[in-house]
């Protein structure tokens, strides 16, 4: 079982790195495999009978760095300042894997145009370990508002 | 901000032969006003697939213009479209996005309604009502109109005006057949959840514009589709011969892509089963033109786009506010595989993250903020008005054919033209 310590310091750095705007350092956060889910309407739902907000693979996941990285990324220029808190984490062992669960609350704040906006929502991560360090396998992101009009989600959550 | 003060100014805010139209018609909260009076609450709006209320009791809650109107289906499978107000004081009766549900209570004093709009519960009525309250006469209000073609309903709140077919006309009928015949069974299901965007933007910015692809999506068409593709996006080159500007009458619109070949199926067993059961169903040639057509990228006024594998209501909220939303359609009768790549298709396009979608957002709402700039209020919407031309669409089978329409080259702003002059024809009207 990893220590809170260590799970808490992986997810403020990934935290720190969405906030940033650096796609690539924080595209390395992720395992081989990579299930990036941000639910619609509802947070619990199969994801092939019913549509998503964001449901990458690493191919999907990949494809949307890369538009980033474009440099024609319009929604992104200028870029969103941001800054998250990150708290209420709880950490699960998964059964029959060394892989964890950790659930924690988020609130994203955006400033971007002049317009700032706040989001509240719960992250589920699936962590492991690799041969390169501690690795998120799924992020699962529940926002509260998620069955309401939302502005561009152009940065990363 | 110039004052609207008549019907009779609006004509002077376009100057269409010219290619010029005034700002003011997307930033004056005059202009929206009127819109919403003669053509939100007034003409068809659509409201929604009755594929989402599938069984009897099944309701939605929905909007037209800036009033909340119950779509539902009775005990006896009739879709009913009632406003959502109860008749006594005034409460909303339905609290729910969607539900199920054989009566709507209001909570406020206890009148109840069945799904079919009568009065059936007035609590202590006895003696309080002199003469005696006729409850027929207190049902839940209809919409004053409802119309459906292939599932698709809008509703009306004026009880006279066009019908919805005379106001579809068969361009537009067409395009929603095509949309609904990717289905061997010719049936779509709306019932798969839904992206919402908000826009601070006026909502006359409907796409449509053939134009823009590679420069406002130059990340998405150039990043991505590198691994795919060249730099030059081949549509903007060339002659009117290939994929068109089409003007559908009323306003309604499309880019017509048909010509080209856009099925992107993958050499995969289900794609296979797929294609066999649209070739029983059609035939060989017709499933042949279903399929490699891509589907309608149709904009139909004032609220819906059927761009196929999604269809989108747009819902304006002020001058330089919309929100849009984005239903994944489902296609009856097909392996599960079809369906399963409509949504990830939808998802990595459109939504608040989709790649396109972020970046028409931020055009829209540059464009709102240029629009503000009123030392030359004009915009310019010229392009290809000389290559207008009537077409026939004799390359498309009978049953899709968009004969005798308006059509220019796919990027020309034709389709931006036929929308501004329906809506002056509408809000020209007294």
């Amino acid at each position: 079982m990893l220590s809170r310590e260590t799970v808490e310091t992986f997810l403020f750095r990934e935290a720190r790195l969405a906030d940033e705007n650096r796609y690539d350092d924080w595209l390395s956060l992720w395992t081989e495999d990579v299930e990036y889910w941000v639910p619609a309407n509802h947070d619990d739902y199969d994801p092939d009978e019913h549509v998503s907000i964001i449901y990458d693979n690493r191919e999907r996941l990949q494809d949307r760095i890369a538009r980033l990285n474009s440099g024609g990324a319009w929604a992104q220029e200028p870029q969103s300042r941001m800054r998250r808190n990150i708290s209420n984490v709880e950490i699960e062992q998964a059964e029959g894997s060394e892989d964890v669960f950790v659930r924690s609350n988020v609130i994203i704040g955006e400033l971007r145009r002049g317009r700032q906006t706040m989001y509240f929502a719960q992250q589920k991560h699936r962590l492991r370990w690799t041969e390169a360090g501690l690795r998120m396998a799924a992020k699962t992101i529940l926002f509260v508002n998620n069955n309401e009009p939302m502005h561009n989600l152009s940065f990363i959550v | 901000m110039t004052v609207i003060a008549s019907d009779l100014e609006i004509q002077s805010l376009l100057r269409l032969d010219e290619g010029f139209i005034h700002s003011d018609i997307y930033t004056s909260p005059t202009v929206f006003e009127m819109e919403i009076e003669k053509i939100f609450h007034r003409g068809w709006v659509y409201v929604g697939h009755d594929s989402e209320i599938p069984n009897n009791g099944d309701y939605v809650l929905r909007w037209i213009g800036r009033q909340s109107v119950i779509m539902n289906r009775d005990n006896n499978g009739k879709v009913h479209l009632f406003m959502n107000r109860c008749r006594h004081r005034a409460n909303s009766v339905c609290q729910f996005e969607k539900g199920n549900s054989s009566h709507f209570r209001c909570a406020y004093h206890g009148w109840t309604y069945s799904n079919s709009g009568d009065l059936i519960g007035l609590p202590f009525s006895e003696g309080a009502y002199s003469p005696e309250l006729n409850k027929e006469e207190f049902a839940l209000v209809p919409a004053p109109r409802i119309a459906i073609y292939r599932g698709f309903v809008w509703g009306s709140l004026s009880d006279h005006g066009p019908s919805l077919d005379d106001y579809l006309g068969l361009a537009a009928k067409r395009a929603i057949d095509l949309f609904c015949d990717h289905s061997p069974e010719g049936e779509i299901t709306v019932r798969h959840g839904a992206n919402k965007s908000t826009i601070y933007a006026n909502w006359k910015f409907q796409g449509g514009d053939g134009y823009h692809p590679p420069f406002t999506h130059q990340a998405a068409t150039m990043a991505i589709k590198a691994k795919r593709q060249g730099r030059i996006n081949p549509l903007l080159v060339g002659a009117t011969d290939g994929p068109l500007s089409r003007d559908l009458g009323n306003g309604h619109f499309c880019l017509d892509l048909r010509s080209i070949n856009r099925a992107g199926l993958p050499d995969e067993p289900w794609a296979k089963e797929y294609r066999s059961a649209m070739v029983a169903s059609y035939g060989v040639e017709r499933a042949n033109y279903i399929m490699n057509s891509g589907g309608p990228h149709t904009i139909l006024m004032p609220n819906i786009q059927l761009l196929n594998p999604d269809l989108r209501v747009l819902r304006p909220i002020a001058a330089d506010e919309l929100e849009i939303t984005f239903y994944v359609a489902f296609l009856k009768g097909v392996p599960k595989e079809v369906n399963v790549a409509r949504l990830r298709d939808t998802e990595s396009r459109m939504g608040p993250a989709g790649s396109i979608n972020v970046d028409d957002v931020e055009m829209f709402e540059r464009n709102q903020l240029g629009m503000r700039q009123m030392v030359n209020p004009w915009k310019y919407i010229g392009r290809g008005m000389a290559r207008e031309h009537i077409d026939n669409d004799e390359i498309a089978p009978e049953a899709y054919r968009m004969e005798n329409t308006m059509t220019a080259h796919y990027s020309d702003e034709l389709t931006q033209r036929a929308q501004l002059r329906w809506w002056a024809s509408q809000l020209s009207q007294p």
